[in-house]
């Protein structure tokens, strides 16, 4: 069952050059229990997809989707106090760099405590003699449960004390602690080094194990979460490209986009000359105010033809959803 | 043969203190010894706070060692004069907007260590930047334009010009990669494969992507709290690790969670 259904979603951002549409008809469909993995280059629009989902958009952008449920619930509907209810209770997020998203002003214990679910006691003194001892505990489980160990040092700690995989993993523990259905872990591990990057991963990926927690993983490196992912999705320039299962994305992709992306996991299994050049497209990811018409892959295509300055629909081949003029087609 | 680049015993120790009166040594790095050949690539991993930074500042020389001792071409470095060492080890930095002045033009940044290590006359120097310029793969029209005016890849890039301006010897790349998206990445590893078959230039490179480390380097350098673990061939790295902390490094690249 989907849990996120999104269909042709577009954000347009007003800017002083006029209207630019950022992201153009993305669809996104998350099955529960399940670990999605959207992958695009930086300045591709994930960042954004992410804001528009959970609804943390500034003013001057304008969200317009055919279609956006969580669940039952229309989140198109919700009014902004719902919506904010719905916010870090049902969809939580983790940012990149969490040492920018911690308080610094504030000891993780204090931090932690905020986002806490809330029980209602009717006799109201004896709720607050009773709380601390009891978040003190439920803080001391929730650290536990992202794999900190020595959680009484941690929390007696500011963030600018602890390295980043920490303060990733009290991120993590912050947005699970209202047990969320979905977990939108934007670009977790972005200039953290391979251990630490592993480390994350893992923490993710027995989550969505043990827990059952919906995961939307954003990144740029195809290599490095296409092999913890369930579905994977790829985007370039606000434009989703290919979507699919792990098997039919790595097995016959169709995209050219992903077909270059594939590239990028260096496999040693194929017969790559040391030293080599390296697969790549030609030329460079367009800025968001010059993006080419039609297909926004076009000029730097390998494949590209005339009727690419047309958008392209997406095709759907039992579940491979895909949007290309001209896709790679098994025969088999 | 005599080996270009060769390391000897070198050791960095800091004074730390420890309160009021008191204060230790503390090492950054200890007896490291190795050697590089003309044309050859050798890789430096390991985490971070190993000291893979630090020494590799130390032989560009910019920060100085406790004791051991640098030889370039069977000299050591004490013995040449700043610029000589300049002209044959350069270095490129882990952000180029940083490392970029942001006032001066990219002409400008490119003369001036043309200016003050040569006696090119005005010609030669202008003829030298050009030639470097599309050795890189830029245009002459970038010459007038501002550092903040190109785009990431394109500072990589320029930085690459201004190291390769003075035709070095070694380069030393300090984590270039780490703040770039994976298709950049490849640009910026074919350009600097493509500069190294051309002009035979050695490498020396700090890095953390595994796959790429091993695409690129002939000898890697697996350093762990200052101190060298492992040292041998790329190959022989990746197929037969001998210490456990290459091993755990390895490991933790390519998790495979689909077993």
């Amino acid at each position: 069952m989907a849990l996120l259904d999104v269909r042709n979603l577009s954000i347009d951002i007003i800017t002083a050059q006029g209207k630019v549409r950022v992201i153009d008809k993305a669809t996104l469909n998350i099955i529960d229990g399940s670990i999605h993995g959207l992958v695009g280059e930086s300045g591709s629009g994930k960042s954004l997809i992410a804001k528009a989902i959970l609804g943390v958009h500034n003013e001057n952008w304008i969200v317009t989707a055919d279609r956006m449920f969580l669940g039952n619930t229309d989140l198109l509907k919700l009014s902004s106090q719902d919506r904010r209810k719905v916010m870090g209770k049902e969809i939580a997020i983790i940012f990149q760099n969490p040492r920018s998203y911690l308080d610094p002003s504030k000891k993780i214990f204090d931090q932690m405590r905020e986002v806490l679910p809330v029980k209602k006691s009717k006799i109201q003194f004896l709720n607050k003699m009773v709380s601390k001892s009891t978040h003190k505990q439920i803080i001391k489980e929730l650290l536990h449960k992202v794999g900190v160990q020595n959680d009484q040092e941690v929390v007696r700690n500011y963030p600018h004390e602890l390295s980043e995989g920490i303060c990733q993993k009290v991120m993590i523990a912050m947005a699970i602690a209202n047990n969320p259905r979905l977990l939108i872990a934007d670009e977790p591990t972005t200039s953290m080094e391979a251990v630490t990057q592993a480390q994350i991963f893992r923490l993710l990926y027995k989550l969505n194990q043990l827990h059952n927690t919906t995961i939307l993983l954003l990144s740029n490196n195809f290599g490095s979460i296409s092999n913890l992912s369930d579905y994977i999705s790829l985007i370039y320039c606000g434009q989703t490209v290919e979507s699919g299962s792990y098997k039919q994305i790595i097995n016959s992709p169709m995209h050219p986009y992903t077909q270059a992306m594939i590239k990028t996991i260096l496999d040693y299994d194929e017969n790559l000359h040391h030293k080599s050049q390296l697969y790549t497209l030609p030329g460079s990811i367009p800025p968001a105010n010059q993006l080419p018409i039609g297909c926004r892959l076009g000029p730097r295509c390998p494949k590209a033809e005339r009727t690419c300055v047309t958008n392209p629909q997406a095709v759907n081949y039992k579940g491979h959803v895909i949007r290309c003029h001209f896709p790679t087609l098994d025969e088999k | 043969m005599q080996p270009l680049l060769n390391i000897n015993n070198l050791s960095k120790s800091y004074r730390k203190s420890n309160g009021l009166f008191s204060s230790s040594l503390e090492c950054a790095y200890e007896d490291i010894s190795f050697s590089l050949d003309k044309g050859k690539t050798l890789s430096i991993i390991g985490e971070s706070g190993s000291g893979k930074s630090t020494l590799v500042q130390t032989i560009a020389g910019l920060r100085t060692q406790t004791c051991g001792d640098i030889f370039l071409q069977g000299k050591s470095v004490n013995q040449l004069t700043v610029q000589e060492r300049c002209k044959s080890i350069r270095m490129l930095f882990h952000a180029p907007s940083e490392s970029l002045n942001p006032k001066s033009k990219i002409g400008r940044i490119l003369t001036a260590p043309l200016k003050l290590n040569s006696n090119m006359t005005a010609i030669e120097r202008d003829a030298q930047v050009k030639n470097t310029l599309s050795l890189v793969g830029l245009l002459p029209d970038y010459l007038d334009f501002y550092p903040n005016m190109l785009s990431n890849v394109q500072q990589h890039q320029v930085a690459l010009a201004r190291a390769m301006i003075l035709d070095p010897d070694i380069i030393i790349a300090d984590e270039i990669l780490a703040g770039l998206d994976i298709s950049l990445r490849f640009k910026l590893i074919n350009l600097l494969l493509n500069v190294q078959e051309r002009k035979g230039v050695s490498l020396i490179v700090v890095a953390h992507n595994m796959s790429l480390v091993r695409h690129i380097s002939d000898h890697i350098i697996v350093m762990h709290e200052g101190r060298i673990v492992e040292n041998d061939v790329t190959e022989n790295v990746y197929n037969s690790p001998k210490s456990d902390k290459t091993k755990h490094l390895l490991q933790s690249h390519k998790p495979d969670y689909r077993k």
